[in-house]
């Protein structure tokens, strides 16, 4: 309810105190209070119900012409204009991103099942003896899911492109927007902690299923097996774990890049663009790395390795560049 | 979502119409709106204020404090005969228009 009071305030500001202005001020703070009041009891939540009366507000200049009223000269002017973000478009903007978040965890994985498939499937094969060209149908599988993973991705890539103006910057955003959206993000924090601890787990929980697994295998006949389905279960739940990461790593995203318009500070885009243009390297570089591997050395058993070897080499310099831009 | 400014002309009639039955207050008018049009109109509080104004000052509507609401007293607005009358030319050229655009309308391309 303050937002909406000083949002009020805010757009009055510079307009003269008439007894007129005055009267209709009050009153439309009484209808905004009663609407506000209305959409809390329908369950809302307060931040949905301050954006919704907000949105519903309109444009102060249209009142003032129709009362024949010029804003106040003497008052400073807001010099500034660069344009405004909406409501409407941070609303869109985070509806889109966080369908565009799940997406590009699905993508990957499937990517992330892909290898598990592979490394069980091309056991199974080799435990079994079945023909050389049964490798194939690994190999094979292991494309499907990857074709599959990849696809997804760039489809999302793609959908988030008419919001990528965002985070170019030279954008402002109203102060009642910036205080939700503080507000919001400060809300989601918890959700996020919780997610970030339920993900580490289950990547715990793969490593001690691998473990388990080849105990297991040391007193069995078909121990190859054993400890590759370890591997496989473990990568599902990395797979899983790496979705949740994701999908809460792209939402605070958002916040980060509203409100860093909202604190209008300059895009620090440089280093983003550099971990950027290294990433979309080295990933294909990786892929072809672990294809010569698989097809020329016949390492197909082991050459899955590449990718989170990779992955972790590669989150390790994106900090480490973010931590050298931060001095 | 209809655009507002194929209603721009009509926001007047639309506040007259609600006014004919009973008098009502800024918050009503447009909560009746908002529910008479299935949340398809929204009209915004400027639009709203805007109307009310001009409608005040052309004398088709008047206002009056009536019951007490969060600690103060509501406005309401009264229809005023001048207003009746500005509402029935209103609705006759609705009429009119819808008949002479339905002209170039074409059920089909």
């Amino acid at each position: 309810m303050e937002t909406i009071i000083n949002y009020l305030e805010n757009i009055f500001a510079g307009v003269p105190d008439t007894p007129e202005i005055r009267r209709i001020k009050n009153e439309m703070l009484a209808n905004m209070e009663e609407r506000y009041t209305e959409l809390k009891k329908s369950g809302k939540s307060e931040n949905e119900a301050v954006g919704n009366v907000i949105a519903d507000f309109g444009n102060v200049d249209e009142l003032l012409s129709e009362m024949g009223i010029a804003r106040n000269q003497s008052e400073p002017i807001d010099e500034d204009n660069r344009p405004v973000v909406t409501f409407a478009e941070i609303n869109s903007y985070k509806a889109l991103s966080k369908k565009a978040s799940k997406g590009l965890g699905i993508g990957v994985g499937f990517i992330l099942f892909g290898v598990a498939a592979l490394i069980a499937l091309s056991t199974i094969i080799e435990v079994y003896h079945y023909s050389e060209k049964a490798d194939n149908i690994s190999a094979i599988v292991f494309f499907m899911f990857l074709v599959c993973g990849i696809g997804i991705l760039i489809y999302h890539v793609i959908m988030m492109r008419p919001y990528e103006y965002l985070e170019k910057g030279g954008l402002k955003l109203a102060h009642e927007a910036c205080e939700i959206l503080e507000r919001e993000s400060r809300e989601e924090y918890t959700k996020f902690a919780k997610g970030i601890a339920a993900g580490v787990m289950l990547c715990v929980g793969g490593i001690i299923v691998l473990i388990i697994f080849s105990m297991i295998g040391d007193y069995v006949h078909n121990n190859e097996l054993w400890s590759s389905f370890g591997v496989s279960i473990m990568m599902i739940l990395i797979a899983i774990a790496v979705y949740i990461f994701i999908n809460i790593g792209y939402q605070r995203e958002v916040y980060h890049v509203l409100l860093r318009i909202g604190n209008s500070k300059e895009v620090a885009t440089s280093s983003n663009r550099m971990v950027q243009v290294v990433t979309a390297i080295i990933w294909p570089l990786t892929f072809v790395a672990f294809l010569i591997w698989g097809f020329m050395y016949d390492g197909w058993h082991i050459s899955w390795i590449l990718f989170p070897i990779v992955g972790i080499l590669l989150s390790g310099f994106s900090s480490a560049v973010k931590a050298y831009h931060k001095k | 979502m209809i655009s507002s400014d194929v209603l721009r002309g009509y926001n007047d009639t639309i506040i007259l119409s609600l006014l004919l039955d009973e008098d009502s207050y800024g918050y009503q008018i447009s909560k009746s709106i908002r529910e008479a049009t299935n949340e398809q109109y929204v009209m915004k509080e400027t639009t709203l204020y805007s109307a009310i104004n001009r409608l005040e000052k052309n004398g088709y509507i008047t206002s009056y404090a009536g019951d007490i609401s969060m600690g103060k007293p509501r406005t309401y607005f009264r229809i005023t005969d001048d207003g009746r009358k500005y509402y029935q030319a209103k609705c006759a050229e609705w009429r009119l228009t819808k008949d002479m655009l339905s002209v170039f309308i074409r059920e089909e391309m």
